[in-house]
């Protein structure tokens, strides 16, 4: 074998090697597009719940799918997609809160008519516990979404937030302080108006 | 009252309930198709390299050429994932920069300028060992870490679905060996840990008890607390739980932190006063200890205006005293403001002066020189950090190597240490860092980046899933 073909074979070894690279790259952005598409339903409900509409969450789901797709090498274990792509829908929510300021749900009059239209308010406000989040902020609200709808415990709330589970723990309280708090308002406005 | 809220129903429940009967719509069609429509996020860069600085001249010159290749395709390819690499450029140099804009709310925040960070390639390096905490049970989770001696030990809650699990403690000399420390006693039933910490004489452990058939991941603040245990250790192998009586102190609290160093013990909560009415909110209050014993208490803060609202929500020891953290959310309207307050004794507090920052600030730890705090930027990437020397005076630092949420942040009141990829960095004034090599390169989102504790020439952190350790040995570089 002379020089040149020497070259030329290893040339075509060091081709077959990246070729296989660039494949497993390949494997690898199809498998995240996957789970990404796998996730949008639980990544729009949970949105819709922080955010309290549908308008929101649609547009934060589709932005935070954009940041996952951006961020793709950030997702070591597949294994971890959940709570990875959670993180994401998250502080994606609490992006679209600060710029919207659009923090505090205020209670419908008696002539609003909820039920047409955003199927997330139609939700919240015709349930009478899920009604007491409206009047949590964003970050605590977050909270409680994460625990009780997502059912995860606190340790993995802390994990998605990046809180110490302190931090949480002192979220959760006050937010159920809130809602005890509303609920005792909504009961004697109720018990008033009997 | 509607039948799906009956009174007497806890909240805790009515809204796992009402969450697990909510029929949630799914995500819209449009919206899918967009999604799905995304092309696939792989780019191939290698391929240049063969048509631009292929060697033909000689079989050597294949040879080294073929080696270059392979090398450069190595780095280039997980750098191209995003993955951080064992000698490859620093976090800090592809770190998007913070993007927040503060806003001025509170008489005892500043616009002050910026420092900027330095950051020398001269640190310690640090070399990374994964123990995993499932060879001392199932569904083992990580609580903390503190020294005794040279004994390491590590406190964990088991949060798998049996309810009668007791807590793991593991202890360790080398951080190589771990052994589980005897938890079969009923002095650990219905516990769940919290904190362990160093006090004079040895370690205290701090932890609730559980209700019966409550796993220990899921403890919620609806109603009254669970009552407050506390074990003490001289050697971290064996624990004496302290009595009814010596916890009376602390009946009908919550803590929420905690933190020990050279000024004792300050433990932050909530106290719920007997005979209040059901659904009053409770006090925040404050505890101070010099041995874990005996605990002073006053409401907190009586600094504030004399207003309620205020809650310290993380508090770190500092050579001079202590810092909390936590959000000013006084205000009717507006933002939540991430505050520090400071004191030198644990029960009287003053509000630190600190850089205007939105949503809470999250973590402090102390260095020789300086304690460094993290405000919580609201943003998925961010190295937001705050620089103080006495706790009293706070300034934001550009430049910082700490990447949210990729690091690991501790110190030992000496050196303040970030564990970022590939790189660990060391500094005594939050203002110098002295970059290392962090080998193996450690994972990214790393969950909670204060479980993360420096104990001599030891290094250990927690996974981001809570489930393992790493114990990391501090070399030269």
């Amino acid at each position: 074998m002379n020089e040149a073909d020497r070259v030329q074979e290893l040339v075509g070894f060091l081709k077959t090697v990246e070729g296989s690279m660039v494949d497993s790259q390949q494997q690898a952005g199809e498998k995240l597009v996957r789970l990404v598409s796998g996730g949008l339903d639980r990544a729009y409900r949970l949105a819709g719940l922080i955010l309290g509409n549908a308008y929101d969450a649609e547009d934060v789901t589709h932005d935070a799918a954009v940041r996952a797709w951006r961020s793709a090498g950030s997702l070591r274990d597949p294994a971890a997609f959940e709570a990875w792509f959670d993180r994401i829908v998250v502080n994606a929510c609490r992006d679209r809160i600060r710029r919207n300021r659009r923090v505090r749900f205020v209670a419908l009059g008696p002539d609003d008519d909820p039920s047409t239209g955003d199927p997330f308010q139609t939700l919240i406000d015709h349930d009478e516990a899920l009604r007491l989040i409206r009047c949590l902020d964003p970050d605590e609200r977050t909270v409680v979404v994460l625990h009780y709808w997502a059912d995860l415990p606190l340790t993995e709330v802390a994990t998605r937030l990046g809180w110490p589970v302190g931090t949480v723990k002192s979220r959760l309280h006050r937010a159920l302080e809130t809602m005890r708090d509303e609920r005792v308002v909504q009961g004697s406005g109720k018990a008033a108006s009997r | 009252m509607s039948p799906n809220m009956p009174e007497l129903e806890s909240l805790d429940q009515q809204l796992h309930d009402a969450f697990r009967r909510a029929e949630l719509p799914a995500v819209p069609g449009r919206l899918r198709a967009d999604v799905e429509s995304l092309p696939v996020p792989t780019r191939s860069r290698g391929r240049r390299f063969f048509a631009a600085r292929w060697p033909r001249s000689s079989v050597l010159a294949t040879v080294v050429g073929a080696a270059a290749i392979i090398a450069i395709v190595a780095v280039a390819l997980p750098l191209f994932r995003g993955q951080p690499q064992p000698g490859g450029p620093s976090a800090s140099a592809s770190r998007p920069a913070p993007t927040a804009t503060p806003s001025p709310t509170s008489s005892a925040q500043s616009a002050a300028p910026a420092i900027t960070a330095s950051i020398v390639a001269d640190g310690q390096s640090v070399s990374w060992t994964n123990v995993p905490l499932s060879a001392f049970g199932s569904a083992v989770v990580a609580v903390g870490a503190a020294q005794v001696g040279g004994m390491m030990v590590v406190a964990a809650n088991v949060t798998g679905p049996s309810y009668d699990q007791k807590p793991v403690i593991i202890a360790s000399t080398d951080g190589t060996t771990w052994s589980q420390v005897p938890t079969t006693g009923p002095d650990f039933d219905l516990a769940c840990l919290q904190f362990i910490l160093s006090v004079p004489g040895g370690l205290l452990l701090v932890g609730q008890s559980l209700p019966p058939y409550w796993n220990c991941g899921y403890p919620t603040g609806d109603g009254p607390p669970a009552d407050i245990l506390m074990w003490r250790s001289s050697d971290g192998l064996t624990w004496q739980r302290l009595s009814a009586a010596e916890m009376a102190p602390l009946d009908r609290v919550a803590i929420v932190s905690m933190a020990a160093g050279p000024k004792g013990l300050v433990a932050f909560g909530f106290h719920y006063p007997l005979g209040a009415p059901a659904g009053a909110n409770p006090e925040n209050v404050v505890f101070h200890s010099l041995d874990g014993l005996n605990w002073a208490s006053r409401t907190f803060p009586d600094q504030n205006q004399g207003r309620e609202g205020p809650v310290v929500e993380q508090v770190a020891a500092i050579s001079s005293g202590f810092v909390g953290l936590g959000t000013n959310d006084l205000q009717s309207s507006g933002p939540m403001v991430g505050v520090v307050w400071y004191s030198i004794d644990g029960l009287a507090w003053s509000l630190a002066t600190t850089p205007t920052q939105e949503g809470p600030t999250l973590y402090a730890v102390a260095g020789r020189n300086a304690v460094v705090a993290v405000p919580d930027a609201h943003y998925y990437l961010s190295n937001a950090l705050w620089v103080s020397a006495n706790g009293k005076t706070w300034e934001r630092e550009d430049g910082s190597p700490l990447t949210l949420p990729n690091s690991w942040l501790t110190g030992d009141g000496q050196q303040i240490l970030i564990v970022n990829g590939s790189s660990v960095y060391w500094s005594a004034d939050g203002r110098t860092w002295h970059q290392g090599k962090s080998s193996p390169a450690m994972p990214g989102d790393v969950g909670t980046p204060t479980q993360a504790w420096i104990f001599g020439s030891t290094v250990i952190v927690v996974s981001p899933d809570y489930s393992s350790l790493y114990v990391g040995r501090i070399g030269a570089q």
